[in-house]
């Protein structure tokens, strides 16, 4: 009944990967919605041969809040607060998404100072984002220290963005036109001092998850996207970086003042494993928080310039933007977050289009779990990072 | 990483297994000695932060009913009902937020032309005691 | 069968010497000593785990209920007690609900025979640790019979990881039991214990970790390795992986049957951490005290050796806490090449080293 079987794979190692072939009936299982490793109410029906995953077929949808139509019935400055409710970890970087596409199409004067803050918090949201990241992917793992680590790093990124726009994770800070209000007094030097402290955590992190003997053989070689697969599922982001393409909007088309700033842009090169394995995704995250606080000290050192002094405050009021359309797409910290906003001349947009990075990276599950077993699957779920409020919009 | 030969990986796998899981009990075991970092909720709070956009108040003698916040609202949970007072300004009698669907996004509070709605920086609605509790303000 | 070899191979026990009782009366009391001792201490240390976790997490932990949070054990206890027990529609119902009280009966017999002190041990036996393992052994199947029985998917999983687990590390297990019979030409734990005393260096040197150097300190940390994975410890936890299967076999148990379950795992980790300590760690032996000041010294010396046992086994288990929460999980393939390409070879060499030792000391 049983015989060896040739899976005709080669492992990285160079060994051929052999299976006894024992067929039992095969067992379909619910992965969610509510399952812990789903990251929210993703549900992936898993057919499984014992622990091995022969398909996968995630079913989306079960937050679906109408973004889209509400954004075409609302006004520009009304939906700002909708654009943090989609990518709840990255509000900050939706709100500057969106504004940049209402000011791209209605032709909108940002004053510089506003653009600076803007990145500044787009930067430190991104930390905030990929802190949660790495938490779950360590929880994922079934490691729950660094998650609360992760936490209380993020806590303190809260506050700074509570002191600056008064919420803690719905911000809508970002207007059209401008940044609802500037800093606070002292809110740079407590910026300053956490990108300090946040780079002597992260060697912590280091050393905790991500050098772990075990982390790595839980995620080296597993999940592997080649460059090719991802840029045919449309990836973007971290998750496209890992496999090797070296793509960030931030430098492949600078909007606000990105071509200013100096930063490195880390690429997956199969530093424990293969190229586009999960430990790469995880670890171009972790890289990209190190160039997060580079990029915001720069930052408030072009904001302290005396120049860039003035008002930052947008007056709230109603733009009507003149028929046209205009596509903006920003690096948000899962990808290209685009917004595409075609405007009829009203206060608000005829048409909103909005192209979410976490649901064209999901879209690859069902090609890349099959063959792996279910902890695999669970791992690759987690590597992928996404946000199921974004997938569903 | 990858060791040639089979023996040496076999024993730098060990190894590696072995003091990685140290470096990670020596990061733990520091912590364990450290003060905590988290608040204990109901004694002690956490800072607010001056600009906290929590729950509003309203300034009920400047308030002239001119829905100007009822039509800011991106969810419209705001509703005011009042008299006309043709020639004088209306008299509100009830303003009523439902916090079941109120975003805290503070567009009702800028456009105010007497700017008498803020938000407040109170966060929680829950109570201690159970009293009858209406969220009209 | 093991009954009958237990009952064969019994030299007497705790309260059968001590005021002239009959076997029957002995066993009676030492099930109710096994039973208070084995379920109150793990209570204790359900509040341990998580005072444990919360300060590593630079957080308090739990702290309201009593002093430092003491108490709280006992009000999780109450609560599982008071819970609806609900036992899904669809499982064997028969199975299902006989499925924790083999797993916490398995573990309770165990601890029985572990001796805390010169003579405080409940069933005294010649076949000692494989005594033990075999009932140890139990466990597989109540949670594979739990697994079974739920009827959930992820139960079943869970149930079969852990009967895969711990058959194979019984394998390493049993081979180190194996060198501590070469090196005490005993399997009694007690024997062990003795074979100890009054070594090198204050009496350090008599204790095996510190013997045969190196593969003293290699077979316990393959023996700690091991039974980390024997009570499904992290990084072993993958019967109960909850980022995985939900919560693994006992998905679908609820109140006082799922403490059952919760309650033998925190017996089984003080269990063979008292087990390691008996083998490697010297047992009640301390360093500077001579071994005959445990036995000379009546109940007082005997009390005093309890708590230099418990003792020793709390540490082994704080670090089990404390590895529980650095570590992630590996995955069930790396749980097999753990046990079948690191431990079992290291254990076979540290066998054939323990018996190479033991020949030319001779």
């Amino acid at each position: 009944m049983s015989q060896l079987h040739d899976t005709g794979t080669i492992r990285p190692t160079g060994e051929r990967e052999l299976v006894l072939d024992v067929r039992t009936q095969d067992m379909e299982i619910n992965m969610g919605p509510q399952h812990p490793a789903t990251h929210g109410v993703l549900r992936v029906v898993l057919t499984a041969d014992g622990e091995v995953v022969t398909s996968a077929v995630p079913y989306v949808g079960y937050i679906h809040r109408c973004a889209e139509k509400i954004g075409e019935s609302v006004d520009y400055k009304m939906f700002v607060p909708y654009t943090d409710r989609y990518d709840y970890l990255a509000a900050m970087n939706n709100n500057v998404g969106f504004c940049l596409a209402v000011e791209a199409a209605g032709g909108i004067e940002v004053p510089p100072r506003a653009t600076w803050l803007r990145m500044i918090i787009c930067e430190l949201n991104r930390i905030g984002s990929h802190l949660i990241a790495f938490g779950t992917y360590g929880m994922d793992i079934g490691a729950f220290t660094p998650f609360l680590y992760g936490f209380r790093e993020r806590e303190w990124m809260m506050s700074l963005f509570e002191k600056i726009c008064g919420a803690r994770l719905t911000y809508s800070y970002c207007y059209p036109g401008g940044v609802w209000n500037d800093a606070p007094e002292g809110w740079f030097d407590e910026l300053l001092r956490f990108c300090d402290v946040f780079d002597r955590k992260w060697r912590e992190y280091d050393a905790l998850l991500t050098r772990n003997k075990i982390f790595i053989e839980r995620t080296r070689d597993v999940g592997i996207v080649t460059a090719e697969q991802a840029l045919a599922s449309g990836w973007t982001g971290p998750c496209l970086r890992a496999s090797g393409v070296r793509f960030d909007l931030r430098e492949a088309q600078p909007y606000m003042f990105y071509d200013e700033v100096s930063f490195d842009v880390p690429i997956g090169r199969g530093e424990v494993g293969t190229v586009g394995d999960c430990w790469d995704r995880y670890w171009v995250r972790m890289a990209e928080m190190l160039q997060c606080t580079r990029i915001i000290r720069q930052c408030v050192e072009s904001l302290r310039k005396d120049t860039v002094a003035g008002e930052v405050k947008t007056e709230m009021k109603t733009y009507r933007v003149a028929p046209g359309d205009a596509y903006v797409g920003i690096e948000n910290p899962r990808g290209e977050l685009g917004h595409w906003v075609l405007a009829d001349g009203n206060d608000v947009a005829y048409r909103l289009k909005i192209r979410g990075p976490s649901f064209c990276n999901l879209s690859i599950l069902p090609e890349v779990l099959p063959g792996t077993l279910i902890a695999d699957a669970v791992a690759i779920i987690g590597s992928i990072d996404i946000v199921l409020g974004e997938v569903d919009r | 990483m990858r060791a040639r030969s089979p023996v040496t990986r076999y024993f730098r796998n060990l190894w590696s297994g072995f003091f990685t899981t140290l470096v990670g009990m020596r990061i733990t075991i520091q912590y364990f000695f450290t003060k905590t970092v988290t608040f204990q909720y109901p004694e002690q709070r956490m800072p607010i932060a001056p600009r906290y956009r929590g729950i509003h108040y309203l300034e009920q003698d400047l308030c002239i009913a001119c829905r100007v916040c009822e039509r800011a609202c991106p969810i419209d949970c705001i509703e005011i009902r009042f008299e006309r007072h043709p020639g004088s300004v209306n008299e509100w009698f009830e303003f009523s937020l439902d916090y079941n669907k109120c975003m805290f996004c503070e567009l009702c509070c800028h456009p105010c032309p007497t700017t008498c709605i803020h938000m407040g920086r109170r966060c929680a609605l829950v109570k201690t005691t159970v009293v009858s509790s209406s969220t009209t303000s | 069968m093991t009954l009958a070899l237990a009952a064969q191979g019994a030299r007497g026990g705790l309260f059968e010497g001590l005021w002239g009782m009959g076997p029957l009366v002995s066993a009676i009391l030492g099930f109710f000593v096994v039973l208070g001792v084995a379920s109150v201490l793990p209570m204790f240390w359900t509040w341990a785990e998580r005072r444990v976790a919360g300060r590593i997490q630079q957080r308090p932990g739990p702290n309201r209920v009593g002093p430092f949070g003491l108490i709280q054990a006992l009000a999780d206890g109450v609560k599982l007690m008071v819970k609806e027990d609900i036992v899904p529609a669809d499982s064997s119902r028969f199975l299902f609900m006989l499925a924790p009280a083999i797993v916490l009966g398995g573990t309770l017999v165990a601890f029985g025979m572990l001796p805390l002190s010169p003579s405080g041990i409940i069933v005294d036996t010649h076949l000692g640790i494989y005594l033990i393992g075999a009932f140890l052994a139990l466990e597989a199947i109540g949670v594979i019979m739990a697994g079974w029985a739920s009827n959930n998917k992820w139960s079943i999983l869970g149930g079969m990881r852990e009967a895969a687990q711990l058959v194979s590390y019984e394998v390493p297990i049993g081979i180190l039991f194996l060198m501590a019979g070469v090196v005490y030409g005993s399997l009694n734990l007690a024997d062990m214990v003795h074979g100890q005393e009054d070594g090198a260096f204050f009496g350090l040197g008599g204790w095996l970790v510190f013997r045969m150097v190196p593969f003293g300190p290699i077979a316990f940390l393959v023996f700690y390795t091991a039974i980390l994975a024997e009570s499904k410890r992290a990084p072993f936890d993958l019967p109960e992986a909850e980022s995985e299967l939900v919560s693994g076999f006992h998905t679908e148990y609820s109140g006082i049957r799922f403490s059952f379950f919760f309650l033998s795992e925190y017996a089984a980790m003080f269990l063979l951490s008292g087990i390691a300590v008996c083998i490697f760690l010297g047992g009640w032996n301390l360093p500077l005290v001579p071994g005959s000041f445990w036995r000379d010294h009546g109940i007082v010396g005997e009390l005093l050796a309890a708590a230099s046992m418990i003792l020793k086994s709390f540490v082994l288990v704080f670090v089990m806490l404390w590895l529980r929460w650095t570590l992630p999980r590996i995955r069930i393939d790396q749980v097999m090449s753990v046990c079948y390409k690191y431990l079992t070879p290291l254990a076979f060499a540290c066998l054939l080293a323990a018996a190479f030792f033991v020949e030319t000391e001779a």
